[in-house]
Parts: structure tokens; sequence; C-alpha cells
């Protein structure tokens, strides 16, 4: 695997609270999802990685440059990236092509006709294309979502670094979404934060889970769905002690982890599944229906 | 259904939009309930009929846009390059309220020493018309939404040459008003133009700042500075300080200290700030 994201021991601090703590990991071509609940150091390695923010130790070395080099290393790597906060507020008054417009410009598309050429591509590929003049307080917020993924797609980056992408898309626009992933997955690399753990089976190629600012997986989707076989089970009942139970469309129990009684049989385990048994809750007592 | 139906030479035409206004709306309101000549029309047209392609929108949509009436000519005039003059058209929208304020409050100051309203009303001119650019640029980081800031530290674009368009808007909007209600100030009148040179020092120690930290810290530091030397003045009773050689001579050497210790921070670039 190219390595197009290395991390040597990294760590960062804010105050006494420690996001990243001695990280030490990979990222090759293809989309890898980042998984990890809320505080667990997601976007401050987006930060790191997006030039924003330096690290306090350690080395963070992206497509071939130190990320928190000197301005020309760091220039080189922002010349090749794409990058959607989580939360994208719009400037006032703005019209899509307006704002398009704005960070094309910042991403040095100096010459206005291809300057141009390439928003309508982006708009063209976020579904946008036949609103570039209307105001971007008009849009919806799928919409608005949408345009924000759009400036990151202009000039078609190596390294595309995305927090949340699909908040607030419905199902079909989260289709296209999935589609234009796995098209950028194919030549380049794509850093896919996300809560949505359907995504992660729909685009995703690799796995990276962070809590508590350590890394607590680090591979490709098979095996880290295999963590959890065996540990998913479906029976009438919630099994006891298990972290999170629900049923399924037979209305039959699902329960992840626990001890299962004789009547219970295992069921193939999801991406859900196996992050809920890396890091999540404390078991449930009862159904969540 | 109508008995009546559309002759296919008249639905050609419709389709071919060739149809004056008049007859096109009486063949509109007929199509409209009457399924066969639909149906004919289906037929006639030819295939790009009704359809517009993504090119065709988007060439019609870019020809709106370009022939728009630009805001900022005047900078294409100047030599801003048109990529410039995208930018400096974002920092205008964004900083447009600041700027209105700015000037109102400048005004009220002028009327007041104007009017003169008070002994000291003048000190009220003496003390906003320098810190206006200063205070402006750290106006325009600050109305920068957050994230939108983000997309600008995260990109290739120059930071020293942000910083440099931001404090460009900051002075063309500030300056020329200070001027003007500098010269309507009764009085001496080089009024007018002796707050240019403290203005200047203000605006230099913000963007030698600017590069360590957010523009608003030191802008608000200078602004108490300011307040702090525009006050001594007042209880000294000497309103025309400002004009005074040493506060000139004051003003320009802290000007030209801030503004080298700026040329070697944008040359080395490396402050966390950039």
């Amino acid at each position: 695997m190219n390595s197009t994201i290395r991390l040597e021991d990294v760590t960062r601090r804010y105050r006494d609270a420690v996001a990243l703590d001695h990280v030490t990991l990979t990222i090759g071509t293809g989309v890898t999802a980042l998984l990890g609940p809320n505080g667990a150091g997601k976007s401050t390695l987006l930060s790191l990685l997006s030039t924003a923010a330096a690290a306090d130790h350690g080395t963070v070395e992206v497509l071939g440059h130190r990320a928190d080099g000197t301005l020309t290393e760091r220039t080189a790597i922002r010349r090749r990236l794409g990058f959607l906060p989580q939360e994208v507020e719009f400037p006032s008054g703005m019209t899509a092509f307006g704002f398009l417009e704005y960070i094309a410009v910042l991403k040095e598309w100096n010459d206005k006709a291809t300057r141009h050429h390439e928003i309508r591509r982006v708009l063209h590929a976020v579904q946008l294309a036949d609103r570039p003049t209307i105001k971007i307080r008009k849009l919806s917020g799928g919409q608005r979502r949408r345009l924000a993924f759009a400036q990151a797609l202009i000039g078609d980056p190596d390294l595309l670094i995305l927090d949340e992408p699909t908040t607030g898309l419905d199902p079909e626009q989260r289709a296209v979404f999935r589609a234009t992933l796995s098209e950028r997955g194919r030549h380049g690399t794509v850093l896919l934060a996300t809560h949505q753990t359907e995504d992660v089976g729909a685009v995703c190629d690799q796995v990276l889970v962070l809590d508590h600012g350590r890394v607590a997986f680090s591979g490709d989707v098979p095996s880290f769905i295999d963590t959890a076989r065996g540990r998913v089970w479906i029976d009438d009942a919630p099994v006891p002690n298990a972290i999170a139970t629900w049923r399924d469309p037979n209305r039959r129990v699902r329960s992840v982890g626990g001890d299962p009684p004789p009547t219970a049989r295992p069921a193939d385990p999801s991406v859900e599944d196996a992050y809920l048994l890396l890091v999540g809750p404390t078991p449930v007592a009862e159904v969540a229906a | 259904m109508s008995p009546w139906h559309v002759n296919d030479s008249t639905l050609q035409a419709y389709a071919a939009q060739e149809l004056a206004t008049l007859e096109r709306a009486s063949v509109e309101a007929h199509l409209m309930r009457c399924d066969a000549c639909r149906g004919g029309l289906a037929r006639l047209a030819p295939a790009s009929v009704g359809t517009v392609s993504f090119d065709a929108v988007f060439d019609r949509v870019q020809t709106r846009i370009e022939s728009a009436p630009r805001t900022t000519p005047w900078l294409r005039r100047m030599g801003v390059t048109d990529a410039d003059t995208v930018v400096v058209r974002q920092i205008g929208r964004q900083c447009l309220q600041w700027t209105i304020a700015a000037t109102l409050i400048l005004a009220l100051a002028a009327l007041a020493a104007t009017l003169n309203v008070r002994d000291s009303a003048q000190l009220g001119f003496v003390l906003l018309a320098p810190l206006l650019p200063a205070l402006g640029v750290a106006a325009t980081y600050r109305l920068t939404p957050t994230s939108t800031a983000a997309l600008e530290s995260t990109s290739p674009y120059s930071p020293a040459r942000l910083l440099l368009w931001r404090t460009a808007y900051s002075v063309a909007t500030a300056v020329p008003a200070s001027v003007l209600f500098g010269a309507v100030i009764p009085g001496d009148p080089w009024m007018a133009v002796a707050w240019l040179l403290p203005s200047a020092a203000c605006t230099a120690i913000v963007l030698a700042a600017a590069t360590w930290t957010d523009p608003l810290r030191p802008a608000l530091a200078v602004s108490a500075v300011w307040l702090g030397v525009v006050t001594s003045w007042h209880l000294r009773d000497v309103p025309d300080a400002v004009l005074a050689p040493p506060t000139q001579l004051v003003s320009l050497a802290v000007a030209a200290a801030a503004g080298t210790v700026l040329a070697r921070r944008l040359l080395v670039l490396r402050s966390p700030a950039f």
C-alpha cells in the first residue's frame, strides 16, 4: 500500500487534555473511514492532516511533505488537498457560483475561463448544476452540504479529507455521494470521518478507529467486521449483558456482545456491530425498539 | 377532449418556437387539455426540443455573470488580476456592514467636532480616525465565518497576500472618509492629515502582531494605548498634540519599526497564525 499519510508518535494537547496520544499510523490510496466517539481525537487528526494545526510532538507526513513543516511544505500539501470541515458556514449574500469561485481562487485557479469550467464540473458532480446563481441562503440543508462538498472537489485533489460529509443528505443524495467517493478512491486517497457506519460498508476500503486519542483499530473493512464475528446474536429476547440490542426487520432481537443463552443463534456482524464492540457503551438492560 | 386539433404545421412551428406570442398562448392552452395534440407534438418535435443541455445552461449563466456590472472595475484598471479581484470582492462583501458602521461613527465624530458640542469634541475624531484601519484589519478576519477561515488557512493561497489585501481594503475604505471628515473640522487645516502617521503606526503594529496571533488582540491593545494617549492630551489640555512634531516623529518611528518586523515576518512565515 502506498502511504499518503504517515503519522509517527504524534501527540497533540489542548491545555491539559490530550487529544491525540502518541499516535502512529499510515493511510494509503482508497477510501478510509475514520470512526470514533465524540472527543476521540478525529477532528484534531483532521486538522493536523489538513495543515490547519501542528502537532506538539511527532511527525505528520502528508503526500510526501511535512504537514508541520515550512510554509513551502504546507503549501505543497494544500495544492493537492480537498478539505470539507464538519460544518461550513457560508459567507452571507453569496451565490453557489460565487462561493465556489472564491474557493477556486484560493486554490490558485487564476485563469478565469478554466476556473469557471472547473466550477461547472464540480457543480455537476454534486448535482447543483442548475442552481449556480441562486443565493446560498435559499438552498436546502442537503444542497448546502453538497455545495460544501463541491468546494472540496475543486482541482480533483489527490487527498480528500471529509468531516461528516453525509449529514443532512437524503438517501438518493447519499447514493450519489457514495458513487463519487468510490470513483475518487480508485485513483486518490479519501479520509472520511463519519458516524454513518452504513457509509463505511458501502464505500470504504480501510477503517481507522480512534478512541481516547489512541488508535483502537486500523485495517481493512472485512477484518474490522470479523472482530465482531461470533459476538452478535439473534433471539426472541435481549441477550444478557449485551452492549446494544434492537429489533431487526423480522421483529427478532439483535444483540451485540453479552452472554448468549442456548436459544440465541449467531448473526452475521456488520460494521456497526464491530464498532459498538470496540468502543461501545456499557451493557444495556432493555430492548431499544 | 376538444373536437378541434392543432394542425401539424402549427405544431411544428410551435415546437420550433416560431409562433407569435398570441398564437403560442392559444396553442399552449389547447395542449394543456388535449392528449391527442400533446402526442402529436411529441412525435413532431425534435428530440432536443424541450430539453436543455447542461453546457448550454451554464454558458447562459456564465454570460449573465460576466456581463453583469462589476462592482470593482477600478481594481482592474489598477492592474489587479481577475483572481485577486474575486478575493477583494469577497472581503468587501463580508465587511460591508463594518465599513458602513465605521464610516457613520467617524461622521458623527466629525459632526460633533464641527458643531463644537464640547471643547474637546475634536478629540473624538483624533481618537477614532487613526484606529479605523487597524480595527478594520481585525474586522476582516473576525467577520469571516470560522469554517471559511478554515478553508482559507488550508488553501495554497498565500496568507501574506490575504493579509495585505485585507489591509488594503481597510485602508482604502477608512482613509478617504477620514481625510474628508478631517477637512471639515474647524481649526488647523493639517488636522485632515495629521492622524495619518499615528494611523500608520497603529496599523503596522496590528499587522506585525497578526503574524503571531489573532489580529483582534493587537487591535484592541493598540486601541487601548491610543485611547490612553488621547485621554492624556485631553487632561493636559493639549487637544492639538497630534499635530505636534514629537507626535508625528514618534509615530513615524513606530510605523517604521513595526513595518520592519512585519516585512521580516512575511519573509519567514512560520508563525502558527500562518
